[in-house]
């Protein structure tokens, strides 16, 4: 079905592209906004790379390739928007009503517990260079093997292990780092 | 549970944390450039890289048999087209409608001797060609249209010959090209006996074209139109927008509608202009400012009025081009046609392209 739609977008069938986009975004836009953290910068890596996606699929030679050939535009983009956005200076983001709607105050102590843990890991992956949260978002998002990670980013499979190693040291050392933050900060509280 | 898998779970838990919806905006937008940007043949498409073997070298692609072969393909294509431009095949039969005209119809000519000084809005568009075709009717009034070409590449236009009946769904322009004449196009659409005088107008890019005809009730069986014109280079038909525009055409009451092209322009694609309708007002943004204004509709046809616009600096010179377009042109708008999730408003200045979109 999906290589059928393919074939036909890319000769110019605009109702097969409108299907096909309709099909990727979602999981597209979630992977740009996991590497990026940020709802607006995602929001432009995703409609970067959907327009991509029409200017280049005619050059796509086997349409099965599609959804592979879909995340690494989606991380190269998200990747090339996050060294921007670095180079520009800090990004606030404000978040919509409804993150904050029903929160803490309706929460059980152990729901509160896992909150506080995610948010951990949260800022240990802010913590983290944006190629490293790409390939992690792969792995643990995407639910992608090694082997098709290696695909993505085209690189060998060696050095897709090679990086996704050091991807979870570095995240490991970012955790450890911010919980004695929090400790030093509660001791001298 | 050791430590690594301890924290691949917990990994797995702060990835589940957020939005898993595309927001439609983008998805609107990027719609909209594909539709402002339909596919052109690539006659070097099987040449080029292919995005996922980034290992293999141009060198080496260019050396596959594939690649030869399309090369090969290409030389004699060209050398097919120098000989037919050349006359070589003039003994063959091309199938050209007849002419309907008494006369044939020269060259468009503007009407106005064009300034020799440039105009100092280019908005102004410098007189353009205004030529009237007699349409060969089956049955009924005699039918005309002329034809405003803002293109300047139309040098040729002359009435089809229609076959009985309705070949078409009414509110719709079928384009078709010709084989023998690549810079031909033929336009079919159908009416009723009684819409007797037509306007098109052929937009700045040479591919935009809206045929406005009057409104036009009865109950007399539907009749072909039928008009081919030839212009000064190939012509791809697929690439052709064309739609029916009638005096009362409605008024969309719901949706978001993103231009995908101003006056012939493509919009950008990030900051595009949008335009919400509801009851008379209508509201949007240029991609820069946000606006209001007022729209109304009567039997002659459109009016978009009381616009006004907030004041902030665009922030790129190509992002102010594009808000002075647009604004001057929905100034400017006379008709509106609507076909399925496509929305054409056209006016003097040109036309606006609009793809409905949700958000």
């Amino acid at each position: 079905m999906q290589r059928s739609l393919v074939e036909r977008a890319a000769t110019g069938d605009q109702r097969a592209f409108e299907s096909l986009v309709r099909q990727a975004a979602d999981r597209l836009f979630a992977i740009a906004y996991r590497i990026l953290r940020d709802h607006h910068r995602a929001e432009d890596a995703l409609q970067q790379t959907l327009v991509t996606i029409w200017d280049e699929l005619p050059r796509l030679r086997d349409p099965d390739r599609f959804e592979a050939w879909t995340y690494r535009l989606i991380v190269r983009t998200s990747i090339a928007q996050a060294k921007r956005e670095r180079r520009g200076g800090p990004v606030v983001e404000l978040l919509p009503d409804d993150a904050v709607a029903g929160s803490s105050l309706t929460r059980s102590p152990a729901e509160i517990d896992a909150v506080a843990d995610r948010d951990q890991v949260q800022r240990g992956l802010q913590r983290l260079k944006p190629d490293q949260r790409a390939i992690l978002v792969l792995q643990h998002y995407v639910g992608l093997s090694l082997a098709e990670i290696a695909d993505v980013l085209g690189i060998p499979v060696g050095t897709a292990a090679s990086r996704l190693h050091y991807a979870a040291q570095a995240l490991r050392a970012a955790i450890d780092a911010d919980g004695r933050t929090i400790d030093l900060e509660e001791r001298t509280a | 549970m050791n430590v690594h898998d301890d924290l691949d779970r917990r990994l797995d838990a702060a990835l589940l944390d957020g939005p898993s919806r595309a927001p439609e905006r983008s998805v609107g937008a990027a719609l909209a450039y594909a539709h402002a940007h339909p596919r052109r043949r690539d006659p070097l498409a099987i040449l080029r890289k292919d995005p996922m073997n980034a290992q293999s070298s141009r060198f080496a692609v260019a050396l596959q048999p594939l690649p030869l072969v399309a090369m090969l393909a290409l030389v004699l294509a060209a050398g097919l087209a120098v000989a037919s431009a050349g006359g070589f095949f003039d003994d063959r039969s091309v199938v050209v409608p007849p002419v309907a005209t008494s006369s044939p119809i020269p060259s468009p000519v503007p009407s106005v001797p064009a300034s020799p000084a440039p105009s100092a809005s280019p908005l102004v568009p410098a007189s353009p060609a205004v030529i009237s075709v007699d349409l060969v009717e089956r049955v009924g009034a005699d039918a005309t249209i002329d034809i405003t070409d803002r293109s300047g590449r139309l040098v040729r236009a002359e009435s089809g010959n229609p076959a009985d009946g309705a070949s078409v769904p009414d509110g719709t322009v079928a384009v078709t090209g010709l084989a023998a004449s690549p810079a031909t196009i033929v336009l079919t659409w159908s009416g009723l006996p009684c819409d007797t005088t037509h306007q098109l107008t052929i937009d700045p890019d040479g591919l935009t074209m809206t045929i406005e005809r009057p409104a036009c009730q009865g109950d007399a069986m539907g009749v072909d139109h039928v008009l081919v014109l030839t212009f000064d280079r190939p012509v791809d038909a697929t690439a052709v927008r064309a739609a029916i525009a009638t005096a009362e055409a409605s008024i969309p009451t719901t949706g978001m509608w993103v231009a995908a092209s101003v006056a012939g322009n493509s919009t950008l694609a990030r900051t595009a202009p949008w335009i919400r309708f509801d009851g008379s007002n209508l509201s949007g943004s240029t991609g820069c400012n946000d606006f209001a204004a007022t729209v109304a509709s009567d039997n002659t046809g459109v009016a978009i009025t009381n616009l006004s616009i907030t004041g902030v600096a665009c922030r790129t010179a190509a992002l102010h081009e594009q808000e002075r377009l647009f604004i001057e042109t929905l100034r400017n708008v006379g008709t509106m046609a609507r076909s399925g999730n496509r929305l054409r408003l056209a006016g003097d200045l040109g036309t606006i392209e609009l793809v409905e979109t949700t958000d």
